[in-house]
């Protein structure tokens, strides 16, 4: 009785005491652990434990075809329609072919209907056969995923922030070195009665001051997209113009631009502040760069036909200076200019494609080149619905085809009947 | 200054820098200097690039002289500074133009990238006034007085000059 006390002890804290339970477990001793089996019974308890697995367990014949299934494989794969002799599809098929090949224990993984598996192939090669063990890692590679996009979040948010050190080290200082060096040379200037160049230097300071204004405007706003959230609404995009065109009427009025807007706009789906800002940021823009252009024109409108899916695309249109194709990438870039005498920081475009981007939308501008003007688009999806499907989870895969192909002359397998899988089906109903 | 008044031609600087105010600062200190330097000045990367590459307007060699001294300001529009020098560096032709880069700049990857790139030397604009001005005139006298670039090997370099 101490003897089994002592084992039964043991059995339930096997990690406790790891080292010791390997060195003591000859067959003899497990064995008084299932006193109340008989020989016959204990034998056949053995030869089911792998039955009795919750993970898929299978044994394959060098040419893929099934030997032996346990329950559980039959379970998670039932596509497979897994019986003996049937041959498994790739890409596990390949992996039987590797096995024998590398002769050593291979993990390999496989995404099966929104569900990861680990299998590992432990070959026999003299046996001629292969041992496969299915893993569900679907939790680990859940948690690996999120994890794995937090770091790239947190990544993101760093490369901005280095950026953002980045503009106090150069954009602020860019004007800052223009009112001290300017002041310097109207102390100057005044002191020698140089009366023409002081009206010059004052301009020069003053508009270096705004522009640092500016910047600081534009970075505090840039700073607050996707922190501060307005919850989402149906905004009349009609409204949303005619206000951008108001905040806008500074730029426009400099321009002398003629703003057309189109008739019956859409509603659309989003934060209106942050919409509003996309719309007078664009407009904002196409006035800034009329050109030469005597009559200069701006256009806002929504192309015709919705996109697959749902949603709209809106567009704001100008007859300016255009851009070469070459930088249509780079005008969405944060404090890109490639105007070089136009004010502002370079921020304008930059935010509203984040602001586009924050909506799971997309921006993208059009332009034959210089003189030509330029159109810029943006794509607005529509509105979410509350119950989605998972979007985790993915179609089914073409290369996991289920095994259709059958080996009915599959060796080895005579040698198998005792496992029979009617016998295991009782055992998946026990166990379920 | 007897050096400048013998020199025959004004020595060129080709001043690459977006911002006006800023030019217009380097400008007013280099007014000293007005005939023994000229200054040119492109106001982005690709025009920078057309004048030293003598492409569209500035196809004529005669409307386009090779600079004694190029002063690169690295965030420019349309070809960022730090490509137009690539570009130089790589150009056999241009490659032998010093190159000294004047940016507002003191990031640690923007000096490393600018030096992988062979930049003859690396300024940060100072914010102060008086160090500008005094950064400016070391510029003229180091780059255009007392260093010997290779357009302008005057025979038996300023020395001769200076003691004459």
């Amino acid at each position: 009785m101490d003897g089994d006390t002592q084992a039964t002890e043991r059995i339930e804290t096997p990690g406790a005491h790891q080292d010791r339970w390997q060195t003591l477990q000859p067959p003899h001793l497990a064995r008084q652990c299932f006193q109340k089996l008989s020989d016959e019974e204990f034998t056949r308890s053995l030869t089911q434990f792998p039955l009795e697995s919750p993970n898929p367990i299978l044994r394959l014949s060098r040419e893929g075809a099934v030997l032996f299934a346990n329950p559980a494989s039959q379970k998670s794969f039932p596509e497979w329609e897994i019986s003996p002799g049937c041959i498994v599809p790739d890409p596990l098929r390949t992996w039987v072919d590797v096995a024998f090949l590398a002769l050593e224990t291979c993990p390999y993984e496989i995404e099966w209907k929104g569900r990861w598996y680990q299998w590992f192939f432990v070959p026999f090669s003299e046996a001629g056969y292969v041992n496969a063990y299915g893993f569900d890692v679907t939790e680990q590679k859940n948690a690996q995923r999120t994890h794995q996009e937090s770091l790239a979040e947190l990544e993101r948010k760093n490369t901005e922030l280095e950026l953002f050190v980045y503009v106090v080290s150069h954009d602020l200082k860019t004007p800052l070195i223009t009112i001290r060096g300017f002041l310097d040379h109207l102390e100057h200037d005044a002191a020698e009665g140089r009366l023409d160049r002081i009206a010059d230097d004052i301009a020069r300071i003053r508009k270096a001051a705004r522009k640092m204004q500016l910047l600081l405007d534009d970075i505090l706003q840039l700073s607050r997209i996707g922190r501060v959230a307005n919850s989402p609404e149906m905004v009349p995009m009609g409204e949303l113009v005619q206000e951008a065109i108001e905040l806008a009427t500074g730029p426009i009025e400099r321009s002398k631009a003629q703003v057309s807007v189109a008739n019956d706009l859409p509603l659309l789906w989003g934060d209106r502040q942050r919409l509003l800002e996309v719309f007078q940021n664009l407009i904002d823009n196409a006035a800034k760069f009329t050109g030469e252009q005597p009559d200069p024109q701006i256009e806002i409108g929504v192309c015709d036909g919705s996109p697959e899916g749902g949603g709209c695309i809106c567009y704001v249109r100008d007859n300016g200076i255009g851009i070469n194709p070459r930088y249509h990438g780079r005008v969405f870039e944060l404090f890109e200019k490639l105007e070089p005498k136009s004010d502002g920081a370079g921020v304008g475009l930059a935010l509203v494609k984040r602001i586009i981007e924050w909506h799971g939308g997309r921006v993208w501008v059009e332009s034959e080149g210089r003189g030509t003007g330029s159109t810029f688009y943006f794509f607005l999806p529509p509105k979410k619905e509350e119950k989605e499907d998972n979007p985790h989870l993915p179609e089914r895969s073409a290369t996991n085809r289920p095994c259709s192909a059958r080996c009915p002359s599959a060796p080895g397998f005579a040698q198998m009947e005792t496992a029979p899988f009617s016998a295991k089906r009782e055992e998946t109903n026990h166990g379920s | 200054m007897v050096p400048e008044a013998i020199s025959p031609k004004p020595l060129l600087i080709l001043l690459v820098e977006d911002n006006p105010d800023h030019t217009e600062l380097i400008r007013r200190n280099l007014e000293n200097h007005q005939r023994t330097i000229r200054l040119c000045h492109v106001s982005d990367g690709e025009e920078a690039l057309n004048y030293l590459f003598r492409r569209q307007g500035y196809a004529d060699a005669a409307r386009s002289p090779r600079p004694h001294l190029v002063l690169l300001d690295l965030r420019l529009p349309k070809i960022d500074g730090l490509e137009v020098l690539r570009q130089i560096k790589t150009s056999e032709e241009l490659l032998r133009i010093p190159v000294v880069v004047l940016s507002t700049s003191n990031a640690e990857p923007d000096i490393l990238r600018a030096y992988r790139h062979y930049a003859n030397s690396y300024l940060v604009k100072p914010i102060d006034p008086a160090q500008f001005r005094e950064l400016i005139s070391t510029i003229y006298s180091y780059w255009m007085r007392w260093n010997n670039c290779p357009w302008c090997l005057r025979p038996h370099g300023s020395e001769n000059l200076q003691s004459a």
